[in-house]
């Protein structure tokens, strides 16, 4: 009898892990002006911002797409709202800049409360001429 | 009557699908039934041969609480100290399905079977003008039924036969007219019941404008030689006939729902069959196509469910739809039926006896074998049990069984009393049932009579067993994919596409829209958003069961293809993909509105100023904001229904200005905060918002598409169609009475539990209650009305934030609100809170949403409690329990999984009658304070909230 070569009833999306984090590879602070103004949505309430302070992670490997979303740590700051600038390469926003302090850890988690934070050998440098503390 | 399951709607009674598994907490109850009925334990021990050791292990494994010893457990199991075992296994589920209910011997009572006392039958209602059939089901096997119009007897003694499965047709002498009354009784050895109350004839077209509803063929697969079939979904009275290719085989004038039909000549292979309904010249939308396949073969061996000695019925099940079968008893054949398929009853004379073997064989075409045959022994008289029952509540008038034998004749007592006397699957009531009233129902097979009967607590409250509010089954279903071109936001390019389902002249894509239900008016829309998955699977294609329910009953139901808001750029945006997700929504709705305009199909059909959205995942936390940014003209959000949202502050987390639902699935895990809690702790109540706390359900099973368990194995985890039944019923329930007034809000503050769902704790508010304290805004020295509390007999109050972070009692609660947490080390603490002036309850209900609160890492084994005093002036305290209201369910256990095992608080009902029950010097009338009791001594703290009076 041939063989069957046997046909996936899941698909790759539906094999995940999904608590599963990407290893972070590089880290780079960045204060830019945007080429265009930015929507941020605050409680509903939407404004725009035409300069940033961003940290753009390098990771071992893209996401899970998930309902939750992955969160990068400034010390006790959450970074939620990130740009996938080339594969495996994100930008996550600091919308609140001065509360970055420098020296402080970077971790990885995804947002939920109580989520485990993968703690990364990383620690905050603000970007030249970087108003953040 | 609190009865409302009385229209059999089709579908689900023979051919409910199997479960995909049983899980472990449904499989723990009925282990727990087990122990808690002494005589199904011993059934199963000695009869099925099941090995008491393994059954215990099973049972403490998974239980967990390591409270018992295995060995403990085999000891006390062998010396038949059941009650022990029970108590010490679990008690969370005996709690909740042990205290009010329980099997005892009949011996040791006093029952006094007063033959006098004959229930009146039950009349299936509505009856509409046009029939010259009622159907009329809760009486004595072989009674004899008097039908009563206008208050003289049009039908005098018909033989009822057998009430099983669904009860006698009753031919009238002439048809009914609309304002006619119609009431039936019964008569038992020569004693007559009295009269059903009358009811009142109705036109159909006030219930079913636009027809009759579309009649089901039975969904089991149509078979080559096939000779008889089942139809559904019928109005009582209505001419049915069923066509294959267009002629007819087999009609039915005066038909009961459902109604079987005879084929002749019979079905061929690759026929196509369909039903047809008809009153008073009115007719329904065809039925379902269905094309008749070749028979299997051989066919399944058929086999029998459980026969007692002294029946004079049996019941034959796995038949194949249209097939003949063939019984015999002890060899010898008696008799050859037709069956719709599935089970079929057979009247067996004289009546089985222990021991006896019957067999049964089927066939379809004569040229092919018949199946194997299947057997059934009758088992003893002294096997047969007692019937399961629906919680009973104080002044209930019929009582509503759970389980019965088939042919069964069912007696009821109340304190001994006899005051029913009827059949399953209820029977009505002599008298209403008083306040804590111990009930007691027994049923009898013929020449046996039960040895045991089923004790049950009448309950303050207990809400009543309900219909399938998404069985509503009116029009044929039309689907069509839309493309509305391209949208651009925030620099991402979207295609405007989705899928609609829609009220059709028939089934299948692009049919033109229901003339009829489209001359009456445009229709409201629901329109559904998925969250993200990946950008490979097709996420709006996952809700197909809900959009076919919407459109089945008149809906337009929409479904937004938002698969590229799942691409990596776009999702890692969080809040912003939420807010995107919400405005492509929004472009689907305005290109709805275009088709609205002009096309073809739906001109003229939609009616935006009744639009309702459902979200789940992200497109729970997009709906709501979908809704705040809604500004298309004529669009109004009606209602919205976020189901496993996440809250990335896409919106005001405030929900307002429609009814707002939420579905918190306890075994989510991939939203493992259940953040939907905070949308509802934010909700206006307008005029309800209520909260589905989900024990068993997780992420994904919502979404037809979404095949991975997110919890990957991790917590018990209840069957896909469980999911989809509680979206399939709570949905529709919410979206019928919020977009259409239909009569389902009793579904929404939980007066009544659709058929098919458990396990479910709801939370809820109505609006313009009397609030007496929701704890915020004041300190825990004063209430809501400003008078001063007081924290009595060793109990410690204290408001505490019920959300992740500081000021929280501990790490449990998830909301987003502040509360009241309280302990008692003593028996009798309680805290109490003045009202400002008097309050009547005479008519009106004390609410208050509360928990055990779950203190990290140990779950108590034991169950907790609380209880509310209502005080009048002269300091008469009156108090009802929290287990009269239905108990306080336990926290979902998730430490197997995570850290997130929740304190949720569910909403509990203390109707004011209860307490002029419990305390006859109370002036109900008069109440100036209410009391939140802590008497179990346990120190275990109790989560209150929203304590309110509601009228009702």
């Amino acid at each position: 009898m041939p063989t069957d070569a046997g046909q996936p009833l899941e698909s790759p999306d539906d094999r995940r892990d999904l608590w599963r984090l990407p290893e972070i590879l590089e880290i780079r602070p960045l204060r830019r002006r945007l080429p265009n103004p930015r929507r941020l949505t605050v409680r509903g309430e939407d404004r725009y911002i035409e300069e940033a302070v961003e940290i753009e992670v390098t990771v071992s490997e893209p996401f899970a797409i998930r309902a939750l979303g992955p969160t990068l740590w400034v010390g006790e700051e959450p970074l939620t709202i990130a740009e996938l600038v080339e594969p495996n390469r994100y930008r996550f926003l600091a919308l609140n800049p001065q509360s970055l302090e420098a020296g402080a850890p970077i971790a990885l988690s995804w947002s939920a409360r109580n989520a485990p934070r993968i703690e990364t050998k990383y620690r905050y440098e603000p970007a030249s001429g970087d108003e953040a503390r | 009557m609190r009865v409302t399951a009385a229209v059999w709607t089709g579908g689900d009674r023979l051919t409910r699908p199997p479960r995909e598994r049983v899980y472990p907490g449904e499989r723990h109850c009925e282990l727990l039934d087990c122990l808690i009925q002494p005589r199904t334990f011993s059934r199963l021990l000695e009869w099925a041969e099941i090995d008491p050791g393994e059954l215990l292990k099973c049972i403490s494994e998974i239980c967990r609480d390591g409270q018992v010893e295995h060995e403990s457990l085999v000891l006390l199991a062998r010396d038949a100290r059941l009650a022990e075992v029970r108590q010490a296994l679990c008690p969370w589920a005996s709690r909740a399905k042990g205290k009010w209910q329980m099997e005892v011997s009949r011996e040791r009572l006093d029952l006094r079977d007063d033959p006098s006392v004959v229930s009146p039958p039950l009349l299936t209602q509505p009856i509409y003008a046009c029939a010259t059939v009622v159907n009329v089901t809760g009486y004595v096997p072989n009674a004899d039924l008097d039908i009563q119009i206008d208050g003289a007897l049009a039908v005098i003694g018909q033989p009822g036969g057998s009430p099983f499965p669904f009860g006698a047709t009753v031919a009238l002498p002439a048809a009914l007219v609309a304002g006619q009354t119609v009431e039936a009784r019964q008569r038992v050895n020569g004693v007559d019941s009295p009269f059903t109350p009358p009811v009142v004839v109705r036109d159909h077209t006030q219930d079913y404008p636009s027809g009759p509803p579309r009649p089901e063929v039975f969904p089991l697969s149509l078979y080559d030689c096939g000779v008889r079939t089942g139809v559904g979904n019928l109005l009582v009275g209505c001419d049915v006939r069923v066509t294959a290719d267009g002629a007819d085989r087999g009609s039915i004038s005066g038909a009961i729902n459902p109604q079987g039909v005879n084929l002749a000549p019979a079905l061929a292979t690759a026929e196509r069959v369909r039903a047809w309904a008809k009153l008073c010249d009115d007719p329904s939308p065809p039925s379902v196509e269905h094309t008749v396949q070749d028979a299997p073969s051989p066919l399944p061996t058929p086999g029998f469910e459980p026969i007692y000695g002294g029946s004079d019925l049996v019941v034959v099940n796995g038949i194949a739809q249209g097939a003949r079968f063939t019984v015999s008893r002890n060899g010898t054949a008696i008799g050859t039926y037709a069956c719709w398929g599935g089970q079929c009853r057979v009247g067996v004379s004289p009546p089985a006896a222990a021991g006896e073997n019957f067999t049964a064989t089927q066939q379809l075409c004569p040229d092919e074998p018949s199946s194997p045959p299947g057997s059934g022994i009758v088992a003893p008289c002294s096997a047969l049990p007692a019937p399961g029952v629906w919680p009973v509540e104080d002044g209930d008038t019929v009582v509503v069984l759970t389980s019965f034998v088939p042919g069964s004749q069912v007696k009821v007592f109340v304190n001994n009393m006899k005051v029913g006397d009827g059949s399953g699957p209820a029977v009505a009531l002599t008298a209403p049932i008083p306040h804590e009233a111990t009930v007691h129902v027994w049923q009898i097979l013929g020449t046996c009579e039960g040895s045991t009967v089923q004790e049950v607590t009448a309950q303050c409250f207990a809400a009543a067993a309900g219909g399938d509010p998404s069985g509503l089954n009116l029009f044929p279903i039309g689907t069509h994919e839309y493309d509305g071109g391209q949208t651009t936001i925030d620099g991402f390019t979207y295609d405007v596409r989705g899928s609609i389902y829609y009220p059709a002249e028939d089934d299948g894509a692009d049919q033109p829209f229901n003339a009829r239900l489209a001359a009456l008016g445009r229709v409201p829309i629901v329109v559904c958003v998925h969250g993200a998955h990946g950008s490979g699977t097709p996420s709006y294609q996952g809700y197909d069961y809900f959009q076919a329910a919407l459109a089945r009953m008149g809906f337009v139901a929409v479904s937004v293809d938002e698969r590229q808001t799942d691409e990596g750029p776009d999702w890692s945006g969080w809040t912003q993909n939420i807010v995107r997700r919400a405005e492509l929504a929004l472009a689907s709705i305005a290109h709805l509105q275009q088709l609205d305009a002009g096309d073809p199909i739906f001109q003229g059909t939609m009616d935006f100023g009744r639009t309702g959205l459902m979200g789940h995942s992200r497109g729970g936390d997009g709906v709501i904001a979908a809704a705040e940014r809604a500004s298309l003209p004529g669009v109004v959000i009606r209602a919205v229904l976020s189901l496993a949202p996440v809250n990335s502050g896409a919106n005001s987390g405030r929900p307002r200005g429609y009814p707002f639902m939420t579905f918190l699935p306890a075994a989510d895990g991939d939203v493992v905060d259940n953040n939907g809690a905070e949308f509802y702790d934010g909700a206006e109540a307008a005029p309800i918002k209520t909260q589905l706390y989900i024990d068993f359900a997780n992420h994904n099973y919502f979404n037809r598409q979404w095949t991975n368990d997110d919890t990957g194995g991790g917590l018990p985890i209840m069957s896909r169609p469980d999911h989809e039944r509680v979206l399939l019923t709570y949905g529709s329930a919410f979206f019928r009475f919020a977009l259409r007034g239909d009569s389902t809000f009793a579904y929404l503050d939980h007066s009544v539990v659709p058929q098919g769902t458990q396990n479910i704790h709801h939370a809820f508010e109505v609006d313009d209650p009397r609030i007496v304290d929701d704890y915020e805004g004041h300190p825990i020295t004063v209430d809501n009305e400003a008078q001063p509390t007081s924290q009595l007999g060793g109990l410690a109050a204290g408001i505490f934030t019920f959300s992740q972070g500081g000021g929280a009692f501990n790490s449990s609660f998830f909301g987003a609100t502040l509360g009241n947490v309280c302990t008692s080390k003593e028996g009798t603490g309680s805290f109490r809170e003045p009202l400002s002036g008097t309050a009547d309850l005479g008519d009106a209900e004390v609410r208050v949403r509360a928990a055990e609160v779950f203190d990290a890492p140990n779950l108590p084994a034991a169950p907790t409690g609380f209880r509310i005093g209502v005080e009048d002036k002269a300091g008469t305290t009156a108090w009802i329990d929290v287990d009269d209201v239905g108990g306080l369910p336990r926290p979902f256990d998730r430490r197997s999984f995570d850290s997130t095992t929740k304190t949720m608080l569910s909403t509990f009902r203390f109707p004011g009658r209860c307490f002029a029950d419990e305390e006859r010097n109370l002036d109900l009338g008069a109440i100036v304070a209410i009391h939140l009791g802590l008497d179990r001594g346990d120190g275990i703290a109790i989560a209150f909230d929203d304590l309110e009076i509601v009228k009702t």
